[in-house]
């Protein structure tokens, strides 16, 4: 029986024009795991949300089309109903928590289908073994990793036993640790239940190792659909599209571009990408792009200082770092290891209870976060906690307002920021009409136009497709080579290894290594300890090559 | 362990006391605090409060964290009772050309009228530091209120901590953008604050949206029958705790209401 049909769907919400969905047809075996890629707005949410019955049942539109989950008509068939066979995670896992325990979490939907109470402990200490959160059942699930979120959520669908599993973007907001935990409890499943998957993800280096078929969408509509491997094979049309390829792949094409012996066979693994390229080995070679060393002097610093938050947790230990004038320095580690913090600390919104943080020279005790904003701007992950105007334009005015500047500069620092960030035209619409990547932009425009000669920004590109977390980084690059000091709080390596100058490796509130980029990433033995793991192309170009290329342009074909 | 707003210590007695006894608990400090309308009786409540708080180990320091909510309750209750009471007393300190005015009786019913909120909000963030979603729940349960609505109450107390840390980050976020939030006067402050609304109102709603779908996917539904992970057992002294509670609470509606002990002093006014 196929575990999904999708035939000639389309989509359109109450409170739209546009169709969402258009002419979708998909068909799943039982067992098999299809991966959905697509930019932001493609519809691969709205994908997932018709094939687990909320659309049509629990949001108002228009349907055409119809969708069957192992034969079962969505249309015919209540959420509920459908919810015994289908398990769905969402993106954020903050959003799927409705208990205050990992164990009532995973106990919730048992407890609403009925099932006894000894067989529910029973399922509930299976799912939570299984998925290795067991030891945590007594936990918060708030307080938990991003990884150990994500599983507890998978946990709370495994113990329902789902014969299908609708899983998205769950690992958009995890370190790369947190993504493998995510992926190999996910990998088990397959191998060891054969229950059937369907995954959205951005990340398709991952992706690829457990897909048996990939789905494009774009506006919509299915672009391209088959294995990985054909799919990949259009891999410039893709990217083109916002949608990321594995860089291996990326490399391999290059390469067959110029000595034409790719047949078809395109690499997706690291494994493979490293066999394909030893082949070529001889015409390779690293370019490395020119790096200025930054030598100015500091603008914060951070002597000995530590900081423990009201519980006794002590989220920075000791720390010492040094941000210098004019440069571009990412501050890496996996979930939880201080990195906000750190970041709060910079602004003089935390006070460091040990040790001193100064800033542009003065002790950070003595100052308000309110000066400090003037010389130090930060710039929150979720834009939505720092957009509270009526307007795009009020909103850039705000800061310049409280700055007590005239209108006419007002008027025209706005003017200079929004197009700046590419959002002239936007003065009069409401900020949450805009889309993620654009409120994102705005909320950096709006911290920018207070001149702060540094700006942090918090993980800037979570939930980003590679177009809209491309232009964010381009955007901190231009501003950075006016002139700026730019802190960038990431984890995604390649966008670090493509934009930033220095990189501060930080694990459980402590500085692991300060230094140039390259010189950070390419040391697999340290990013191992921080949990982290470099881009696929340094990884691979120091496989092969014997030196890390920090971006695939910087791996050259000659000869 | 982790309960609603706080971190609390596992030994703390008020934990281990049955979930219905906290539900009765809730509403009774609010009852009282309600019921109560004398200065003094007021004043010992919120004491036995402060004290009780001492006793559930819950750090009495976790309590500045409501102390903006203290601050906004003593400011609305001096503009409204300064600028719109006409309670006669002895001594007349201002009129107005609208007709209210400030009399000496208007001053210690301010006071009492911030006693008997402050008292509603330390006594509620004391028993929701010793109670977990369970004990709202089950506690309600036992209280034969209809899990639904003891699942919804206990939701929106969950969502009423998450919208605290989201009005902690947005007020840092106004800060970093240079705003002055605590200065100026109430007027100007009022509208420093009344900014948050439309953050804080589009994440409430992006929340609520994507729960209805987790909720419909985790099978809650009103009309299915329903099993639960726990059983609680009754104890002497959660029993003796109920009846105490229910003993002070009926013992004070008598002296507001037959004695008139508990009432304002010269009320009804004249």
């Amino acid at each position: 029986m196929k575990a999904v049909e999708v035939k000639n769907l389309w989509w359109k919400y109450a409170s739209s024009d546009k169709w969402v969905l258009q002419e979708i047809n998909l068909e799943v075996e039982e067992g098999e795991i299809v991966g959905i890629l697509g930019p932001s707005g493609a519809g691969k949410t709205t994908l997932c949300l018709s094939l687990s019955g909320i659309i049509p049942h629990g949001i108002r539109g228009e349907l055409r089309g119809n969708v069957k989950i192992f034969g079962v008509d969505t249309l015919s068939s209540s959420i509920k109903d459908l919810a015994r066979q289908v398990g769905v995670v969402f993106q954020d896992p903050d959003t799927q928590f409705v208990t205050m325990r990992v164990l009532d979490e995973v106990a919730f939907p048992l407890e609403n289908f009925g099932i006894e109470r000894d067989e529910m402990f029973r399922r509930v200490r299976e799912a939570l073994e299984y998925t290795g959160m067991w030891k945590f059942r007594d936990r918060y699930p708030f307080e938990l990793s991003g990884g150990q979120k994500q599983r507890v959520a998978i946990a709370s669908m495994l113990a329902r036993r789902p014969r299908l599993l609708i899983l998205d973007e769950p690992t958009s907001d995890l370190d790369p640790v947190g993504k493998r935990e995510v992926f190999e409890v996910l990998a088990r499943l397959r191998d060891e239940h054969g229950i059937t998957m369907i995954i959205v993800e951005h990340n398709t280096e991952d992706l690829v190792k457990y897909a048996d078929r990939l789905v494009a969408l774009k506006d919509g509509k299915v672009i391209a659909e088959g294995d990985p491997r054909s799919v990949f094979s259009k891999a410039e049309q893709l990217e083109r599209l916002g949608i990321h390829v594995p860089q291996g792949s990326k490399l391999a094409l290059m390469i067959s571009m110029k000595l034409g012996e790719l047949n078809g066979h395109i690499p997706l693994t690291l494994e493979e990408s490293a066999s394909f390229l030893s082949k070529f080995r001889d015409y390779l070679r690293v370019n490395k792009r020119e790096s200025l060393l930054v030598r100015g002097k500091p603008v914060i610093e951070f002597e000995d200082a530590s900081y423990a938050y009201e519980d006794g947790t002590l989220a920075v230990k000791n720390l010492n770092l040094k941000v210098l004038e004019g440069d571009f320095l990412a501050i890496i580690g996996p979930n939880g290891s201080g990195k906000t913090t750190i970041a709060k600390l910079m602004t003089a919104l935390y006070k460091p209870t040990s040790g001193i943080v100064k800033i542009f020279g003065e002790d950070s005790r003595g100052l308000s976060a309110s000066d400090v904003a003037l010389k130090v701007g930060y710039v929150y992950q979720n834009p939505d906690h720092q957009l509270f105007c009526n307007t795009v334009y009020e909103e850039v005015a705000f800061a310049l307002r409280n700055m007590g500047l005239e209108e006419k500069e007002i008027r025209s620092r706005v003017e200079e920021m929004l197009g700046f960030v590419g959002l002239s035209g936007f003065e009069d619409v409401p900020p949450y009409f805009l889309s993620k990547g654009e409120r994102q932009r705005l909320a950096i425009a709006a911290v920018l136009a207070m001149g702060s000669q540094v700006i942090i920004v918090d993980e800037p590109t979570t939930g980003q497709d590679e177009l809209q977390s491309r232009r964010i980084m381009e955007l901190l690059t231009k501003m950075n080579r006016a002139g700026r000091t730019v802190v960038v709080i990431t984890h995604d390596m390649k966008l670090v290894a493509e934009y930033t100058r220095s990189v501060a490796l930080i694990r459980d509130g402590e500085v692991l290594a300060v230094g140039p980029t390259r010189g950070v990433l390419a040391d697999l033995e340290l990013m191992g300890r921080a949990g982290l793991e470099p881009p696929q192309v340094v990884r691979l170009s120091q496989m092969v090559l014997g030196e890390p290329a920090l971006t695939v342009e910087e791996v050259e074909v000659y000869g | 362990m982790r309960t609603f707003f706080l971190h609390v210590e596992e030994k703390s007695p008020l934990l281990r006391t049955h979930p219905a006894v906290k539900v009765l608990a809730l509403f009774t400090v609010n009852l009282l605090a309600w019921v109560i309308e004398a200065p003094i009786p007021l004043l010992l409540l919120l004491v036995a409060l402060l004290v009780l708080y001492k006793v559930s180990r819950v750090p009495l320091a976790r309590i500045s964290r409501f102390f903006i909510f203290i601050l906004l309750i003593i400011q609305a209750v001096v503009v409204s009772y300064s600028l719109g009471s006409k309670i006669p007393g002895n001594v007349i300190y201002a009129e107005f050309p609208w007709g209210s005015y400030i009399s000496d009786m208007t001053l210690l019913y301010m006071a009492t009228m911030i006693m008997r909120f402050v008292c509603m909000l330390v006594g509620s963030t004391l028993i929701l530091a010793v109670m977990r979603d369970v004990d709202i729940v089950y506690g309600m349960l036992s209280l034969k209120i209809p899990y639904m609505f003891a699942f919804i109450f206990n939701l929106a107390l969950r969502f009423s901590s998450l919208f605290l840390d989201d009005f902690a980050m947005i007020k840092d976020a106004m800060t970093l953008r240079g705003a002055r939030l605590d200065k100026g006067g109430i007027l100007e402050r009022a509208r420093n604050y009344s900014r948050m609304g439309i953050p804080l109102t589009v994440i409430a709603l992006r929340r609520m949206n994507e729960l209805s779908y987790v909720l419909e996917i985790k099978g809650l539904s009103q009309a299915a029958k329903r099993t639960y992970l726990y059983k609680f057992d009754w104890q002497t002294t959660s029993v003796l705790a109920a009846v105490v509670m229910l003993a002070v609470l009926a013992f004070s509606i008598a002296m507001r209401f037959s004695t008139g002990v508990f009432s304002f002093p010269g009320w009804p006014l004249r």
